[in-house]
């Protein structure tokens, strides 16, 4: 009986510790990830009176985004959210909300996706949002290349606790043309009129799984 | 006189040279004439209220305020995006929080307000009064009358090629493509930036005015862990002489603004939305 309570004494301090969760990870291509990308910018979508309405929003008024019968492009913007299309317009079908932000606090009666949500979904995170812009380099590297001039579609400009956005290219002018869950527009979108001076105090990071096209 | 020694003389000579040489460049660089922010209007906003039953009484009271949401995790404030300078010198700015166009006279004093049924992120003034005012949601420009009235909607052509009017060709150098017409040279406008410390990234068209003026704002970035960007603009003349220089440009946006900057009478104004206010700076770059 002795040894036997030493041997499980032995067992217990030599067993490792539980190893941290390793990210998954899954392979990229950067046309891909555009491709994906501009899906959730082109999906269109009709806000009906019953997505116009989060009961489960009781700490401050709900006030859509949308009008009822409003032909939309562009997934909406959800804080917290990481919905696909499917998932979008299956959750819209059953009367959730359209859209929320950060004001309305988190929430399981809304639909759409927000800014880290997207980029890990374009990067192939699904189905959970695990990532928020403060984390999302657990599964993204700094790169050291010239930003204005070397980053590649499929990269990310992140600023911790702000905001985070899809590169897509750089216009003739030389600014960024971005993807984006963006709160103002309460969707994806692709923007093409941002100057690189909106993103000051932002960085590149480049998902650690992409596969550079052939 | 041995080698070592001369090769140590060769060295100094060549780095007093060398020292010469970069001080003439930023003196050049500093010849052009530099334009300070002659105004500053603030208009004062205030905080989003989710509590219903307060936001309207606050907007009733003093409907000139402009309204912005609190800053949270991983969502950028939302608020004032837009806005134009009209022919008096007034300001029409969009507060699509509360889905109006609000109007102020040149000092920043409420003037009008039009409940416009949607948030807006761009305004532009036409002829006659009208004005152009872009949805932030949809997409579409809407045109109102000068009286406020809705005229009609199209959807706007989605901007592929944004931006070509400006063209970066090379690190520190652009062309800025010009019409013929409004008094300017015909053909290209070439800038070239010189900095030992900077690289040009971008350059933007701003504009040309009555006397053919071009306006260009050019971003260079310097070399750091983060995008660490400054944000110049220039003025050149029809004959493509650079006539001066606005470098003291304020980039602590709390909302990002779509209508950064506006041009008028040789009036450069930036829109500068912050937490408390909403800042209109003003450079006056007429001689």
């Amino acid at each position: 009986m002795r040894t036997f309570f030493l041997l499980c004494c032995v067992a217990v301090i030599f067993t490792p510790p539980s190893s941290p969760r390793q990210p998954q990870m899954p392979a990229r291509t950067r046309d891909e990830i555009m491709a994906i990308a501009e899906r959730l910018a082109q999906h269109r979508w009709i806000c009906r009176e019953a997505n116009r309405r989060a009961p489960c929003v009781t700490a401050a008024v709900y006030e859509s985004d949308w009008s009822a019968n409003d032909t939309v492009t562009g997934i909406a913007y959800d804080w917290g959210g990481m919905d696909d299309p499917d998932d979008f317009d299956r959750k819209l079908a059953q009367g959730q909300a359209a859209g929320s932000h950060s004001r309305h606090g988190i929430t399981n009666c809304t639909a759409g996706i927000d800014c880290s949500g997207f980029v890990s979904y374009c990067w192939g995170q699904r189905p959970t949002h695990d990532y928020s812009t403060s984390t999302i380099r657990a599964i993204a590297g700094r790169p050291k290349y010239n930003w204005y001039t070397k980053m590649k579609p499929g990269d990310a400009l992140n600023k911790p606790g702000d905001h985070i956005v899809l590169f897509a290219g750089y216009r003739a002018d030389g600014n960024p043309i971005v993807y984006e869950a963006s709160g103002s527009a309460g969707r994806v979108i692709r923007n093409d009129w941002s100057t690189w001076s909106r993103f000051k105090n932002y960085y590149p990071l480049l998902y650690k799984s992409v596969v550079e096209n052939r | 006189m041995n080698d070592k020694r001369f090769h140590r003389l060769l060295l100094f000579i060549c780095c007093l040279g060398m020292t010469a040489c970069s001080k003439q460049r930023e003196d050049s660089a500093t010849q052009i004439r530099r334009v300070f922010v002659s105004r500053v209007v603030k208009i004062p906003a205030q905080f989003l209220t989710t509590d219903a039953s307060r936001a309207p009484l606050a907007a009733a009271q003093n409907p000139g305020l402009l309204t912005v949401t609190q800053k949270r995790e991983d969502e950028l404030p939302q608020g004032p995006e837009g806005f134009e300078v009209l022919p008096d010198g007034g300001f029409a700015i969009t507060d699509p929080l509360q889905r109006r166009l609000v109007f102020y006279d040149s000092l920043g004093d409420f003037r009008a307000a039009w409940s416009i049924g949607f948030a807006a992120n761009s305004v532009t003034a036409l002829a006659g009064g009208e004005m152009e005012v872009r949805d932030a949601k949809s997409g579409e420009i809407v045109l109102f009358d000068a009286a406020g009235q809705r005229l009609s909607s199209r959807a706007v052509v989605r901007r592929r090629g944004a931006g070509t009017e400006a063209r970066l060709l090379e690190l520190n150098r652009g062309v800025i493509a010009r019409p013929r017409t409004r008094g300017s040279a015909p053909g290209d406008l070439q800038v070239d930036f010189a900095s030992d410390s900077s690289q040009m990234v971008s350059l933007q068209n701003l504009g040309v005015d009555a006397g053919g003026n071009t306006y260009v704002a050019l971003e260079a970035a310097r070399g750091s862990d983060v995008i660490d960007i400054q944000k110049i603009i220039r003025k050149y003349a029809a004959d493509n002489t650079l006539l001066c220089q606005i470098t003291d440009i304020p980039l602590d946006y709390y909302v990002p603004p779509v209508n950064e900057f506006r041009i008028r009478a040789g009036q450069v104004y930036q829109l500068l939305p912050q937490e408390k206010e909403v800042i209109i700076n003003i450079w006056n770059t007429n001689p």
